[in-house]
């Protein structure tokens, strides 16, 4: 399949660059609104999570919003990450290594919790009672692996710089 | 073992009059990726590697190596 950019990371590109006039700000400014709306969404998701503990029943619904914002920003706006387009061999190795990393972080703090839940007796650490309490910590956990894996695309992703790929040496 | 991979496709491509954006279109892949291989910073694929070779109309040999390619100066003073 021939490469070609996805229509969000375009249209951001576009808007961006029309707001800062120079190829290097555009690519700053839109680097750091997909990490910000990343982080934005991560938030609500563990907001969900923390809702939940307390006992509110939105906390799961709050925690799928979070989840789903997060996905959404992740596929249509993620340089490299999105459906439908020809995203090449580079990028994949960098999509899967990201995911790897966040699953592995979230994967060692899931574990940790289970631990200090079984070895110490008479420690109370928050255990899930209700199925939305499951639901909610489900979907933290799940947004907070795909939020991680895009901060970390964020930040392991060179300069793109559109218009000036000879001249800067990208 | 991680071995260095050398590749001369900057010489290929500077010969054939491309711009990175141009090859890239030709063989399906991210500009940067271009610039990412030509710096040695990136490790093609086997099916990229022959991509590439294909585009250019020479053996993939030719155009990655484990070892060093000579500059194109030394080139010419070999001949001369």
């Amino acid at each position: 399949m021939a490469y070609q950019t996805s229509r969000g990371v375009a249209w951001i590109d576009r808007a961006t660059k029309k707001l800062t006039e120079t190829p290097d700000g555009a690519d700053r400014l839109s680097r750091w609104l997909v990490f910000g709306f990343t982080t934005l969404m991560l938030s609500l998701a563990l907001m969900g999570l923390v809702m939940a503990v307390y006992g509110s029943d939105r906390g799961s619904l709050v925690a799928f919003f979070g989840m789903m914002g997060g996905l959404f920003v992740r596929l249509a706006f993620q340089r490299g990450i999105h459906f439908g387009g020809g995203t090449d061999e580079r990028e994949r190795l960098l999509a899967w290594k990201s995911m790897a990393v966040a699953s592995g972080i979230v994967c060692c703090l899931l574990i940790f919790w289970m631990l200090a839940n079984g070895a110490y007796d008479g420690v109370q650490l928050w255990v899930p009672e209700t199925a939305k309490q499951w639901h909610a910590l489900a979907f933290a956990s799940l947004a907070s692996v795909q939020g991680l894996a895009s901060m970390v695309v964020v930040l392991l992703q060179p300069p793109y710089l559109p218009d000036a790929d000879e001249e800067f040496g990208v | 073992m991680s071995r260095v991979v050398h590749n001369r496709i900057a010489i290929f491509r500077a010969d054939a009059g491309l711009s990175r954006r141009e090859l890239a279109e030709v063989v399906g892949v991210n500009p940067q990726t271009i610039g990412f291989l030509e710096r040695g910073d990136y490790k093609p694929s086997l099916e990229l590697a022959l991509a590439i070779a294909e585009h250019f109309g020479v053996a993939v040999e030719q155009i990655f190596s484990f070892e060093a390619f000579p500059s194109l100066s030394q080139q010419l003073n070999m001949r001369s």
